[in-house]
């Protein structure tokens, strides 16, 4: 946001207009967000509105310690997590957990990305991504999301999140050596790739 | 030290490396390796090609109905004059 400082005072005293303003700025990266988590888009949706409720609600006693977008993730992290403890019961931020059954999709072998950057992305591959990100558990798939696909500084997901920075990264190494694995067929191997 | 285990020490790093976290002298230890090992370089290239693809999977975008209903439960949208 280009000025978070004159746009927080405007949503405590209640501004609607600046409340668009950040539902409109912020909802496409919470939506990605949760749509990651939980691999369902109807879901994605509740935790949407359910964050942006839960900041109307709290913006009053939000303190700024940390940014405006780092708490907003926070709260939608921690709405994603709920509901995947509430299917599961088995998510913790703390404690990652082993990835339980692996999808198998066996590669066409027609399927080459060794451009990704070039490539259209086939319904396979992204049905393969789609899995291989649901099976990562789900301490390192937050990490994955908030770090990889928002672009989010080690930083501030380790702020959003309550981890140190060492933890982040390891979890984010965890994280893309996993994916990395289970993508391995569709990229283009090079010799020798370990 | 042997190639392998210098490969194992450096993978630890090799995200680091990607995000330009490393200081100077381990960047230019890893890059002297990855210069010399063909493995490392194909797992430092698999590794950048994979969260490429993630972020070319995710939608850029609110899709249209979820940011009409986003407005509508929000009450963000003006009442309609018209």
């Amino acid at each position: 946001m280009p000025d978070e400082a004159a746009l927080l005072e405007k949503l405590r005293k209640g501004d609607a207009a600046a409340y668009r303003e950040l539902v409109d700025a912020y909802s496409p990266r919470v939506y990605r967000l949760a749509l990651g988590m939980l691999g369902d888009p109807a879901e994605a949706e509740d935790v949407l509105q359910e964050t942006f409720l839960s900041v109307y609600r709290n913006i009053g006693g939000f303190r700024g310690d940390s940014g405006l977008g780092t708490w907003i993730y926070r709260i939608a992290a921690n709405a994603s997590l709920m509901r995947l403890r509430r299917h599961r019961d088995t998510a913790s931020l703390d404690e990652p957990m082993d990835g339980g059954a692996e999808p198998k999709i066996a590669p066409s072998g027609g399927v080459s990305l060794g451009d990704p950057e070039e490539a259209a992305l086939s319904a396979e591959v992204r049905q393969v991504m789609t899995q291989a990100i649901s099976a990562l558990p789900e301490a390192l798939r937050i990490v994955f999301l908030m770090r990889d696909v928002e672009d989010m500084p080690a930083a501030e997901v380790a702020e959003a999140l309550g981890l140190s920075v060492a933890a982040v990264k390891s979890r984010l190494h965890r994280a893309r050596m996993f994916l990395r694995d289970r993508l391995q067929p569709y990229l283009v191997a090079g010799e020798g790739m370990t | 030290m042997s190639p392998d285990a210098h490969c194992e020490q450096l993978l630890h790093r090799i995200c680091e490396y990607m995000d330009g976290e490393l200081d100077a002298g381990t960047c230019a230890e890893l890059e002297a390796h990855l210069a010399e090992c063909e493995d490392c370089r194909a797992l430092l290239d698999s590794l950048r090609k994979t969260v490429s693809l993630y972020r070319r999977c995710v939608p850029d975008d609110l899709p249209p109905d979820v940011r009409a209903r986003l407005h509508a439960a929000l009450n963000l949208d003006p009442p309609d004059g018209g």
